[in-house]
């Protein structure tokens, strides 16, 4: 078995050897080659019989003896015969023939396949073949189809490719020696296509791969003669991209591309295109080495097809696949007829289609543009009349048939394109259905009804982020207002993510990604993200598609944490301090943020419409404060809310409100004024006194009043106390020369501090001080009283004025009026026609004076007259 | 879009270069920021009461206990805190996973701004260990990984106000 083996080895290697010694490999041709298998016993050389390839050029096979082996049958195809022992294998192309040598075929020895085929009718058969190394430069690539694809249509093909590199050309021929050649299995088909590919380090570019094909179809076997090739020079590169085309300022037809990513050496490109008007189809075939191609005026109603493939700028290499075509179509007329007219061109006369029912055309370049506002944008126009090419200086622009451009936004570009530029652009105001601005390109007052349309969309865009108090959701806003958009339109934001902060510029990111976004009843968009990353910067903007293009609003970025809405303080209670009297309102600050938080109070009476007074939190590290408030005895509302000390964010809500319970927070203020009514015989010394007072208002009383106390205190008996309780009128018996008496107001704290008091003296009783005393009314509701003190030295506390309507059985009514005063407006209802009495008593820190005491108001015109004196 | 590449490099310069003027001071303090706010989303869940220190759960040696507090190797246990707090069935847990993956980056360019050699490459924990005590015990495996991330953390801001060795 060992020896069988050793043999087997042996004889590859001897194979092989005799293969490169005898029968320089093929060199790879990046235009495609033959492979020819006829039948042994045909000596026709196959080159002399394929037209234009000449039998001499056999010598660039290197020399060797051409294995003329006769082929081709009459009718052209490359099929003949085989011989039912052997067929032979030949490369040839275009530029030589390669056979091998026949070596010892006579002592039975086989260089190339010998067939025992059952198809034996033994039809020789030709691969068309090309090898190139792909773009990417990591695979080596061997293709054949052949070119009668019938004979294999009811066979399985299969091919292998064997191979081997060898580190320098002149070692090629001894590389089968260094080491046995390796297989692959290719892809084959019924048709008798077959591909293989053969893996090349990057760093055996530059290497030779030698290597033969063997195929087994149609039942029989195939094996090519050896080939050489440098996968360097043959890389068949990616055909060009994205193969544009636009009309220039000059108004000539720029075709650009870009080139493949992958090409590892500078390339050349060959650029196909054509001009087809109804009347004439003209095309050009040029090569550059830069990607674009500037070619020659574009004419209106001319469609213009290209189309770019690429090979390596210096040295070998092999042509890429052309790119996909692209048709570019100029405007132009409308339904052309079959008339035509010549238009002249500036570099030559060309024929376009022109209607001669039309006989003026405009072509507009961009036809259509659409754009932001505030952006500068420029159109072009070329004018025809009649069956000339207007001349550009006679141009003048217009935007939507009303109103004529000013001369300073056109000028003349070349003879015959004029551009019109417009500045600052505002936003479309939609028309109808029109949302665009038609612009016009008119000779004096005659224009064509073609127009360009300018779109502008308002893109400034604001949008506002929110981060919820709970720090998991950011709640982005922006508006959808609808004067912005354009019929057709749609608006979607677009944001990125970086893990820590924003930049100092926002700036589209190419790695981006849209948001869904939902419109709500505010007319604004709404996304959520959720959960956020607290300190990433979200850079987002909002990309506005329409049908002409795309435009992105200016990008914004923000980071959560610092536009966060915290939540509401908790629990925030109020009250009125005891004794104090302040307003003190206590919250607990909100879970999150953690960071410093300021906070600021707003409070106000309850009610339906609370005016409130705010407050703000000077200490930051207190979760109280106290305000002094006028009312201490009505309920107080206060709400709490906070946002963060370093104001990055926003306030929170006012939490729910807290409201104060009205209680005594102090003594009454002072006890409650207070009158009396003086019963019985005046002549006699001991009388009935009725003490009458107000209930104290809840100002006074802070807040209430539980009872009244009345204090007397006279020379015999002392000081005692008598409790009202909560009457408001106590009677006592006046028994004494003096008789002093005090009434105090008691809430829960305690007793009235500053309290009114009242002397009853039989001697003061008898002052009169009162010189004279008048009254006046106004109206109804006011009588004025004044009055004239003697003159003399006496120390009045205060006046007590009494009224009383004389007609009515009403109680007496009665104020305390400072001891300052001269006269004094009562308001009350008076009845003009009925009779008043009015008293005024002086009241002395002894005792209470002799009173002066007018009647008023008699029945006749009692406005006017002044009321008499009495007493 | 075709000069993805280079616009992608041209931008990560820029915002490199932005971040490295980031004060440390700032980022310090958004660190303690962060780390009370994890300390505080982690209280907040409803069945989390934390671990006495002398109480032992066994079964749980993958996650962290006591952690050297120099900047790589809180980086690295902070990946790991992140790797299973992904795993886990609590409530806020992609919430607190991105909070741990800001408090990473954060730690790296302290780190950075400090001169340590950490490394380029976040570090991206695998837990073979955690599917078993997932699966056999959820309960236990949420209230211990948690205590010792809210422990860890708290140990984190006080070495904060101190200093942070590489």
């Amino acid at each position: 078995m060992a020896c069988w083996t050793f043999c087997v080895a042996l004889l590859h290697c001897e194979f092989l050897y005799v293969m490169a010694a005898f029968n320089p490999a093929y060199p790879v041709t990046p235009w495609g080659f033959t492979l020819s298998c006829l039948p042994a016993n045909k000596t026709e050389d196959p080159a002399s019989s394929v037209p234009g390839v000449s039998s001499n050029a056999s010598s660039l096979s290197g020399g060797t003896e051409a294995a003329a082996e006769g082929r081709l049958n009459s009718s052209g195809f490359h099929v003949a015969h085989l011989s039912p022992a052997a067929s032979h294998c030949c490369f040839w192309s275009e530029q030589g023939t390669s056979c091998p040598v026949r070596v010892g075929v006579a002592e039975g020895e086989t260089l190339v396949s010998t067939v025992e085929s059952p198809v034996s009718q033994q039809l020789g058969v030709d691969w068309n073949l090309q090898c190139w190394m792909q773009g990417d430069l990591k695979l080596f690539i061997c293709s054949g189809e052949p070119l009668l694809k019938s004979l294999f249509q009811n066979y399985d093909l299969q091919a292998q490719l064997f191979h081997v590199l060898a580190e320098a050309a002149e070692d090629a021929h001894l590389a089968p020696q260094k080491g046995g050649f390796e297989s692959v299995q290719c892809n084959g088909s019924r048709e008798g296509r077959w591909e293989c590919r053969v893996p090349v380090p990057t760093a055996k570019l530059n290497s030779t791969l030698l290597m033969y094909v063997k195929i087994t179809a149609a039942g029989g076997t195939f094996q090519s003669p050896l080939m050489s090739a440098r996968p360097i020079n043959v890389v068949k590169p990616d055909p060009p991209l994205d193969l544009h085309m636009e009309i220039t300022e000059d108004g000539n037809l720029n075709i650009s591309w870009y080139s493949p990513t992958l090409a590892p050496f500078p390339l050349q490109y060959q650029v196909k295109y054509s001009e087809n008007s109804s009347t004439v189809l003209r095309e050009v075939d040029e090569t550059v080495s830069a990607p674009a191609l500037l070619a020659d005026s574009v004419l209106p109603g001319c469609s213009y097809e290209a189309r770019v493939r690429s090979r390596r700028l210096d040295g070998p290499g092999v042509w890429s696949d052309w790119s996909a075509p692209r048709v570019f179509t100029t405007q132009g007329i409308q339904n052309p007829t079959q008339s035509l007219v010549w238009v002249v061109h500036m570099q030559s006369l060309k024929l376009c289609k022109a209607a001669t029912e039309q006989r003026k055309y405009v072509m507009y370049f961009p036809p259509k543009i659409l754009t932001s506002a505030g952006s500068n944008v420029s159109f072009h126009c070329v004018y025809k009349n009649e069956t000339m090419i207007v001349s550009s200086e006679e141009i003048v622009w217009w935007v939507n048939l009303a109103e004529e451009i000013p001369p300073s936004q056109y000028y003349a570009v070349s003879d015959r394109v004029s551009k019109v530029t417009f500045l600052d652009v505002k936003a479309t105001k939609p028309r109808g259905v029109f949302t665009y601005d038609a612009v016009y390109c008119c000779q004096g007052h005659h224009c064509h009804h073609r127009y360009a349309e300018l779109y502008v969309i308002d893109v400034n865009i604001n949008i506002s982020c929110e981060t919820d108090g709970h720090l998991t959701k950011m709640t982005c806003r922006w508006s959808a207002d609808p004067a912005r958009s354009l019929v057709g339109s749609s608006w979607q934001l677009w944001y990125h993510r970086s893990s820590l902060y924003c930049s100092d510029r926002a700036s589209l990111h190419p790695i981006s990604e849209p948001k869904d976004c939902y419109l709500q009843q505010d007319g604004f968009y709404e996304c959520i993200f959720q959960p956020i990353f607290l300190l990433s910067g979200y850079t987002m903007w909002i990309r506005v598609n329409h049908s002409l293009g795309s435009l992105d609003s200016p990008p914004t970025c923000i980071v959560p944490e610092s536009v966060v809405k915290p939540l509401p303080p908790a629990n925030v209670k109020a009250e009125i301090t005891a004794n104090i009297g302040l307003l003190k309102i206590s919250w607990e600050k909100p879970i999150f943020p953690e960071n410093k938080l300021q906070f600021q109070i707003r409070y106000g009476l309850r009610g339906q419409e609370t005016q409130w007074k705010t407050h703000e939190v000077a200490d930051i590290k207190t979760r109280s404060a106290s305000v002094p408030v006028r009312d201490l005895c009505v309920v107080h509302a206060v709400q709490v809310r906070c946002r963060r000390l370093d104001a990055l964010g926003y306030w929170s809500d006012w939490s729910s409100a807290a409201y104060t319970a009205v209680t005594d927070v102090k003594v009454p203020a002072r006890g409650p004024e207070f009158w009396r009514r003086v019963n019985g015989d005046a002549t006699k010394r001991e009388r009935n006194v009725t003490l009458l007072w107000r209930p104290l208002m809840k100002s006074d009383s802070l807040c209430s009043v539980r009872r009244y106390v009345v204090k007397h205190q006279t020379a015999r008996d002392g000081t005692w106390s008598e409790d009202a309780g909560d009457r408001t009128q106590l009677t006592f018996l006046w028994a004494e020369p003096a008789h002093t008496v005090t009434v105090l107001a008691i809430n829960s704290i305690g007793a009235s501090l500053a309290n009114f008091n009242l002397t009853f003296s039989w001697p003061v009783s008898e002052v009169n001080v009162v010189q004279s005393l008048g009254a006046y009314p106004l109206n109804s509701s006011c009588v004025i009283l004044s009055w004239i003190l003697s003159p003399g030295d006496y120390s009045l506390m205060h006046f007590i004025i009494e009224w009383k309507n004389l007609d009515e059985d009403d109680e007496i009514k009665w104020l305390r009026i400072p001891s300052s005063v001269k006269k004094y407006y009562i308001h009350d209802y008076f009845i003009p026609i009925e009779k008043y009495q009015f008293s005024l008593y002086p009241i002395f820190s002894e005792g209470v004076g002799k009173p002066k005491t007018i009647n008023g108001f008699t029945k006749a015109r009692p406005c006017y007259k002044r009321a008499s004196t009495s007493g | 879009m075709r000069c993805g590449p280079l616009c992608q490099f041209l931008w990560l310069w820029l915002y490199l270069s932005y971040i490295q003027a980031v004060p440390i001071q700032k980022l310090q303090g958004d660190a303690e920021i962060l780390i009370m706010t994890i300390i505080s989303r982690i209280n907040i869940i409803s069945h989390m009461q934390p671990v006495p220190l002398k109480h032992k759960v066994s079964g749980f040696d993958f996650i962290p206990l006591h952690t050297d507090l120099s900047l790589s190797k809180i980086e690295e246990t902070l990946a790991v805190y992140q790797q299973i707090i992904i795993n886990l069935s609590s409530q806020n847990k992609m919430q607190i996973s991105n909070d741990l993956d800001n408090l990473r980056d954060l730690i790296r360019m302290i780190a950075s701004s400090k001169g340590c050699p950490l490394p380029y490459n976040r570090s991206s924990a695998t837990l073979q260990n955690l599917r078993g005590p997932l699966r056999d015990s959820v309960f236990s495996t949420e209230v211990v990984a948690l205590s010792r991330l809210q422990r860890f953390l708290k140990e984190m801001l006080l070495q904060l106000d101190v200093s942070l060795m590489c």
